[in-house]
């Protein structure tokens, strides 16, 4: 059931921008200016997601038997144009759009009673430990095991860009369970990890090119966990982590939305910036072109956004179409980020780290809306290479093609 | 000024070469960064003792001798040991004195640089001026016997050693005429001068100058009145074409480790270098790495004897070449690095970080085509 109505649509979208207005403070609102990556500082986005859960809005992609909005596909999107509109941050993916809906979908009922309702309230953190240093876009061949002895598993070895995880309280995890023998997919299970306090685990920060810790190393030595941590059947792993990165893929967040949203910080700042010839940038045909095909491949994308919307999740088409998603989200990113640094030029060479922070207090040097420019460029260089790099995601539509 | 001897510039290529595979390695940059903000007294000092500072400068004033073009090879070198030491803009800053007609405390400061015992900044990009070396961004209105200087720089090259400052200002005129341009030697004390330095993503250190009415006395001008546009246009062409040769450095060594890491790195059972889509990527990068490295080496032969106009437009050409050269073969470098080249514990992002720093500075590629369609292409 789509709503079509445009007054009752009006009307929705009045409620949502009243709700943010009243309840989205300060330290909300400067950590969604303050956002450089698609990870938005932790604990103000937490708090934002506690906010949203006390209106019952944390969730607005699941159905309403488990906490979720029950909103349909015009609800949710006027939903998220009105957060970016008001600037407020996205809340994090790992638990509300990954390991949620794979949850939903795979887990037991006592599986579901248990994590649904932390994840929903923003409780637990969940981190997702999938890539290591061996396995990284050939994710199969990960090397990460655990063992059965009894009425638990035994977990060794380690996981790497585990986002988050030094601010977790909870993993979902690809282990190898069954043997060698087979498609390397085969003998991969799916894990629910608790208890990060384990002494066995040890969580060590990784800085990235921006100067700060996104991602992480996670190292498990003989880490003992309940069997029923195993979400789906055991050795079945690889359709659970297949059926969570279509979530990943385009089902989740509208790309287009937050683009758009940084296209317009990027044509303000040029709108004041000299061209280096006494006039201004925003006049100069060159930016004037660039910017024209940025906000191009924006409009192509919220399209391509809402035929796979429609689209059989599991049909023939699905799977190239979220790879054709992923690599043009990304790419388009990639390209807004650097004309984001082309126009913010030298001054968004400061390394900004405190002003960065979210209550710091500390002044950017330069223009504000300049402040995140140079550090986005540098962390979404990422984009194009984790959830599979590009280049599977190539290889994925190429295979599809010449079936 | 003539250029060196090829033995010369050999021996003084030899010699960085030695420094950075046994003084300025990975883990000694880090330290150096986390210890002296990338500024370390004993490494100018040996920059001075091994006479790469001098190279620029006439032996009358304690240098060797030689061309800008002569410090093509150091550069290089400096590329591909990443170092952060304030060498170029103390270089550009010093060009400025001895190329200088005048100014009272000219020459003992280039003798003092020259000796390492002072360090002198340029301060060249105004706040709008992208780079433009003419849209100085400061203002000097006629006081009495001086000036008064109002307005900002940006993103200057700083020393943390440094005593004075040279800056760009205009007394008349619009941001792309070469009349109504002044220099002036000032110490970084001077008072109504606001420093605000930084370090830059880089591991470089930057500041910006805001001029608050700032008091100049005819003795610190360093050229006749109006005149030091083109002592400017001809400085930041020097500035180039050192970055550039940096970039070089830099790109020809993510070329290599790239080619390396790919032989080594398995996924699905095979090295990534067995993937045709990745072969391609990079010789593309050798393709962008070795067209700027041919068209730096045609502009370092050409240079000596080419007059100022000429060099202005060879080292545009440059710059706008190297921008789209320098941002493909620093992303491919990242991204057959995969997620290792994200993090700070590796070096290929260090070299994609300073390489997108050099990419912005003197102007982006999109200013010098723009300026080359204006000024050049006719």
């Amino acid at each position: 059931m789509i709503t079509k109505d445009p007054a009752e649509l009006a009307a929705f979208r009045l409620k949502v921008r009243r709700f943010i207005e009243q309840n989205a403070d300060e330290e909300v609102l400067e950590a969604g200016r303050k956002t450089t990556s698609f990870f938005p500082p932790f604990d103000a986005v937490m708090k934002w997601h506690r906010i949203l859960h006390s209106q019952g809005w944390s969730a607005i992609r699941w159905p309403e038997e488990y906490g979720g909005t029950g909103w349909d596909v015009p609800r949710q999107l006027i939903f998220e144009e009105e957060c970016r509109r008001a600037g407020v941050p996205l809340l994090l993916p790992q638990g509300i759009s990954m390991v949620g809906p794979a949850i939903i979908h795979y887990g037991t009922d006592e599986q579901k009673r248990r994590h649904l309702p932390g994840i929903l309230s923003g409780k637990d953190f969940w981190a997702q430990g999938y890539s290591e240093p061996n396995a990284g876009s050939d994710l199969a061949s990960l090397k990460c095991r655990a063992d059965r002895d009894g009425d638990h598993y035994v977990i060794n070895g380690s996981k790497t860009w585990t986002t988050y995880a030094h601010h977790a309280n909870r993993l979902f995890l690809l282990v190898r369970t069954g043997g060698s023998a087979g498609k390397p997919q085969q003998g991969i299970s799916f894990f629910l990890i608790e208890d990060l306090t384990n002494p066995g685990i040890e969580i060590r920060p990784i800085i990235g090119l921006d100067g700060v810790p996104e991602q992480c190393d996670v190292f498990f030595t003989d880490v003992r966990v309940p069997v029923d941590c195993c979400l789906g059947e055991e050795n079945d792993g690889w359709s659970v982590a297949k059926y969570l990165l279509e979530h990943e893929r385009g089902g989740g967040t509208s790309f287009a939305t937050t683009f758009r949203h940084e296209l317009a910080l990027i044509r303000r700042l040029a709108g004041r910036t000299g061209d280096g010839f006494g006039g201004v940038l925003a006049d100069d045909p060159v930016f004037q072109d660039r910017f024209i095909r940025l906000s191009l491949e924006v409009d192509t994308l919220e399209a391509t956004e809402e035929v796979f919307a429609d689209m059989e999740k599991g049909s023939p088409q699905s799977g190239p179409m979220s790879s054709m998603i992923k690599i043009t989200s990304m790419e388009t990113l990639q390209r807004i980020t650097e004309l984001g640094i082309d126009v913010a030029g030298t001054p968004s060479l400061a390394l900004q780290l405190a002003a960065l922070t979210v209550g710091s207090g500390v002044e950017p040097i330069g223009d504000d809306d300049a402040l995140t420019l140079m550090p986005k460029y540098l962390n979404n260089r990422a984009a194009s290479i984790f959830g599979g790099s590009n280049e599977i995601q190539r290889n994925i539509i190429a295979k599809s093609l010449l079936r | 000024m003539s250029t060196l001897n090829q033995e010369t510039r050999a021996m003084l290529a030899d010699s960085v070469d030695r420094f950075i595979r046994t003084e300025y390695r990975f883990e000694d940059r880090r330290r150096n960064l986390q210890h002296h903000q990338g500024q370390s007294p004993d490494h100018w000092r040996t920059f001075v003792d091994m006479g790469w500072l001098g190279i620029p400068f006439a032996e009358g004033q304690g240098g060797l001798g030689g061309e800008i073009s002569d410090t093509v090879g150091v550069m290089k070198g400096f590329g591909q040991g990443l170092v952060t030491e304030p060498y170029l803009g103390v270089v550009n800053a010093t060009r400025l004195l001895a190329l200088a007609e005048q100014g009272d405390d000219r020459q003992p400061l280039l003798a003092g640089v020259l000796s390492g015992d002072s360090q002198v900044i340029f301060a060249s990009e105004g706040a709008q001026g992208r780079g433009n070396p003419l849209a100085v961004g400061v203002v000097a209105e006629p006081d009495g016997t001086g000036y008064r200087l109002s307005g900002e720089k940006v993103a200057v090259p700083y020393s943390r050693s440094a005593s004075h400052v040279v800056v760009s200002a205009r007394s008349n005129g619009g941001d792309t005429e070469k009349m109504g341009v002044e220099l002036f030697l000032m110490p970084l004390d001077t008072p109504g001068l606001e420093i605000t330095d930084y370090p830059m993503m880089d591991g470089h250190q930057g500041a910006n100058l805001t001029f608050n009415g700032v008091t100049v006395s005819h003795a610190q001008q360093l050229t006749e009145p109006g005149t030091a546009g083109s002592l400017v246009r001809q400085v930041h062409a020097e500035g180039i074409l050192m970055l550039a040769a940096e970039a070089v450095g830099i790109m020809e060594t993510l070329v290599r480790k790239t080619v390396a890491y790919t032989r080594t790195r398995k996924q699905f059972g095979v090295a990534l270098a067995e993937f045709q889509v990745l072969q391609h990527r990079m010789a593309d990068m050798y393709i962008d790495a070795t067209s700027v490295a041919n068209l730096l080496t045609q502009t370092a032969t050409r240079w000596p004897s080419a007059d100022p106009e000429q060099r202005v437009v060879m080292a545009s050409k440059l710059k706008a070449r190297l921008g789209p050269a320098a941002r493909y073969v620093g992303q491919q470098a990242v991204q057959l690095h995969g997620g290792i080249g994200m993090t700070d514990e590796l070096d290929i992002g260090h070299y994609f970080k300073r390489l997108t720093s050099i990419e912005l500075q003197s102007g982006n590629a999109g200013w010098h085509r723009k300026w080359l369609w204006r000024e050049a292409a006719a």
